[in-house]
């Protein structure tokens, strides 16, 4: 090798050398590969209630976190969460579908790598809810075979909710006052795929063991059916129900019945209503309301009592309570009786099923009167005589049904907002629906803005509300009396010569009322009647609703009286309502609902997508519905406990 | 006559008691429909009992579908003297009615005339079909259900004197 080799070799080591120097300072500064995302979930175990709202935390190392998903046996019926998105450590809730299905898999998966995951294991089921054992007052009002009928009474529940140990009732129509028991033999309850209940009673006539009551059910078989959804955050299990068998279609509330309450004798003021016919043979349409102030023991002198009526159109504001009125002991199933002497009318006797110590649920029975009558009354408690023009400025929302001149029956929903002033004033929203004629069709607007000069309330503070000259856009004009309860409810009567009306309703929430209002599980009850032959209609289920996604969705189980099934279950409902305008920031959504419109869904085949306002009763989004164009009567209830 | 002329101050004065003066009557004018007689008058149409007409003729039309803008059930069609009625009967017919009525059934309708979306029709009070009368509305014109009219009681059970049935 020569020197100048030798160079040249010298300076090629010392080169490889620098750079495998440099490569090995390159190495120093590379990223470390990223650590493996994990993600862990907390314990969750099943099996879990419809509706109910489960926490559940997933721990990541992925600072994105983590997205969250369920799946199921009744795919996209499987549940949802509060969020959609959570970061590690922050709690998640599960809502379960409201009705019951099985295999439920909840996964939360990395933001960031989608490959990694993590679920529950093993799979949980989601059941329906059922009524915990105890007695349960019940009430219907609907439509039989000899027009509307009202039954009201109470069943004892045992077994975990799967049987019926004894129970009484009391049933009116236009030809039958029927006081019967429940025969526990052939009674049951049942738990049906969409979360329903269904409850079936056999009747016995007078005392069991006895024939049932041939005036009771399809044919006479002395065997009712009701069908029910229990409020979705009920946690006591108060239900909606219908009559859900051939002999008739009505709608109602089942409640448990608190056992010191109906134990007592009722005392204090009630405001209350009935709605149905004045006496054989006329049957005109009547409503009735007013205050009874059992201000006794057992005893109604007459002060802090009032007793207005609407008998065909015929009005009858303010009758005197006799002071032989009486109010009977409760027998063991919480049933007293009411004896009213009123001015103008017959002795009424009335039957009252006592819930608890804020209602109770009326009937008519046998009495000189021999009218055909049903409703509720709820205690004032100590707040009878002190009532005032001040005390009663509020807004109020009452949903009334009955029937008017025109065609037959009507069904109002009304918000009243009452200004004490002075001046007093009355503004709100109304809409109404005869078929003939409706707020969608005939007024400017639907909500149509209502307006009535000062109200009034009765001298002696009893919670007797006048409200006089209602004005809507359209030229309607109609007079209320509200019953106030002091303790959240408004019942209310019209007082009008070409309309008999009556109905409960309720104080309004304080606000704000926002889209998400609207949000989460609900049980859905409607009551109207079909387009063409106004047979009545009624259907429970449970729903949805999705808040700022303005949509609903569910099932109900229908009965269409008179028709061919009658009874046609799990009929898919779905919805939709804005909430923005100047009517939604006054807690009324506009929108529509498809699938309870019986003549499209049942003969035509397709349903009709039908126009409805909700009138929102609470931020939690409850509220009382109606349909506002004329394809059909209804009138909806959408409440979560 | 002295004349005074009014300063911007006095002015404003009687503007503020002219004001005054406009709401102490306008409380009692807003205020006096409340105290007053009720003033409305509902939702249904006037049933005009003090107009009371008879009608007679034959049918020409039995109409049961729905009529949208027309009062709910069943309407006939009369020909008569006074031309072709809408008479409106309602829902409510027993089964042996609807089955009498048909094109060519000679009616006599007691009722009043009334307006609905601008359309004029008859709300029948009385229907005679072949010498049978039936009432389908009150006198105040309120429809009336069907029932039994052999039924002139309400059939009953009374409770046991025990208190309450079991």
């Amino acid at each position: 090798m020569t020197f100048y080799k030798s160079i040249l070799l010298l300076m090629g080591l010392s080169m490889l050398a620098a750079l495998v120097a440099c490569g090995g300072g390159s190495h120093t500064t590379t990223t470390p590969p990223p650590p493996t995302i994990t993600v862990t979930l907390s314990a969750f175990t099943g099996p879990l209630a419809v509706n109910s709202q489960t926490p559940i935390t997933a721990t990541t190392t992925d600072t994105a976190g983590v997205k969250w998903s369920v799946t199921c046996a009744t795919i996209g019926a499987c549940g949802t969460f509060t969020a959609a998105q959570t970061t590690t450590g922050t709690a998640n809730k599960y809502i379960a579908p409201p009705s019951p299905t099985t295999n439920v898999v909840i996964t939360a998966t990395s933001v960031t790598t989608n490959t990694i995951s993590a679920s529950t294991s093993p799979a949980i089921t989601i059941t329906g809810a059922i009524l915990a054992d105890g007695n349960y007052a019940f009430s219907l009002a609907g439509e039989d075979a000899n027009g509307n009928y009202y039954v009201a009474g109470v069943i004892t529940i045992a077994g975990n909710g799967t049987t019926i140990t004894a129970g009484e009732q009391d049933f009116a129509d236009f030809l039958h006052d029927l006081p019967d028991a429940i025969n526990p033999t052939g009674s049951s309850i049942a738990y049906t795929a969409d979360g329903n209940v269904l409850i079936t009673l056999v009747t016995c006539t007078r005392t069991c063991p006895a024939v049932p009551d041939p005036f009771i059910g399809p044919g006479g078989n002395g065997i009712e059916t009701l069908n029910g959804t229990i409020l979705p955050l009920s946690a006591t299990g108060r239900t909606f129900i219908t009559e859900f068998d051939a002999s008739a279609s009505g709608s109602g509330e089942l409640a448990p019945q608190n056992a010191v309450a109906s134990a007592a004798t009722p005392a204090g003021g009630y405001a209350f209503v009935l709605n149905g016919y004045d006496p054989h043979p006329n049957g005109f349409s009547e409503a009735v309301g007013g205050i009874i102030n059992v201000d006794g023991a057992g005893t109604i002198s007459g002060t802090g009592s009032i007793f207005d009526v609407n008998d065909g159109g015929a009005t009858s504001p303010s009758q005197t309570v006799g002071s032989t009125s009486t109010v009977s002991p409760s027998d063991p199933f919480g049933r007293v009786t009411f004896t009213l002497v009123t001015t103008n009318f017959s002795t009424i006797v009335l039957v009252g099923y006592i819930v608890d110590s804020s209602h109770i649920q009326l009937v008519e029975t046998s009495d000189a009167y021999g009218g055909t009558l049903g409703g509720v009354a709820f205690s004032q408690g100590a707040n009878n005589g002190t009532f005032t023009v001040a005390t009663a400025a509020n807004t109020y929302v009452v949903g009334l049904t009955g029937f008017d001149t025109t065609p037959g029956v009507l069904q109002l929903v009304n918000q009243l907002t009452l200004t004490a002033g002075p001046p007093g004033t009355v503004t709100g929203f109304l809409d109404y629906n005869d078929l003939a004629s409706s707020s969608g069709l005939n007024a400017a607007s639907s909500p149509d803005p209502i307006t009535a000069a000062a109200y009034t309330v009765d001298p002696s503070g009893a919670g007797d509300v006048t409200i006089a000259g209602i004005a809507d856009s359209s030229g309607v004009s109609y007079n209320l009396q509200l019953y106030l309860d002091g303790n959240g409810h408004a019942l209310a009567i019209s007082m009008d010569a070409n309309d008999v009306i009556a109905g409960a309703g309720f104080t309004r929430g304080a606000g704000p009322f926002a889209a998400t209002s609207f949000t989460g599980p609900y049980a859905l009850n409607v009551t109207g009647a079909d387009g063409t032959n106004e047979s009545e209609l009624d259907g429970v289920g449970p729903v949805s609703a999705t808040g700022a996604g303005e949509t609903i969705a569910g099932t109900v189980d229908l009965n269409w009286f008179l028709s061919s099934g009658p009874t046609y279950p799990a009929r898919a409902v779905t919805g939709a309502f804005a909430t923005t305008g100047v009517v939604a920031s006054n807690s009324v959504f506009t929108g529509t609902v498809t699938g309870v419109d019986a003549e499209s869904c049942i003969i035509v085949g397709t349903c009709s997508v039908d126009t409805f306002s909700y009138y929102l009763i609470d931020v939690t989004g409850d509220n009382i519905a109606i349909e506002t164009d004329e394809n059909q009567l209804t009138l909806g209830f959408f409440l979560q406990q | 006559m002295r004349r005074t002329r009014l300063t911007k101050p006095i002015r404003t004065i009687a503007g503020l008691l002219a004001g005054l003066l406009f709401a102490i009557l306008a409380v009692p004018l807003v205020a006096q429909p409340a105290s007053e007689a009720r003033v409305g008058h509902g939702f249904g149409v006037v049933y005009d009992a003090a107009h009371e007409i008879t009608l007679t003729g034959t049918v020409q039309e039995v109409v049961t579908r729905r009529m949208p803008g027309r009062p709910v059930g069943m309407h006939l069609f009369v020909a008569g003297p006074q031309g072709l009625v809408d008479a409106h009967v309602g829902p409510f017919l027993s089964k042996e009615m609807k089955e009498a009525l048909h094109t060519g059934t000679p009616v006599e309708m007691v009722g009043a005339m009334a307006s609905l979306r601008g359309r004029k029709y008859l709300m029948v009070r009385e229907l005679n079909v072949g010498g049978s009368t039936v009432t389908l509305r009150s006198e105040r014109g309120f429809l009336l259900r069907p029932h039994d009219s052999s039924a002139k009681t309400k059939q009953t059970a009374e409770l046991e004197s025990n208190g309450g049935v079991r």
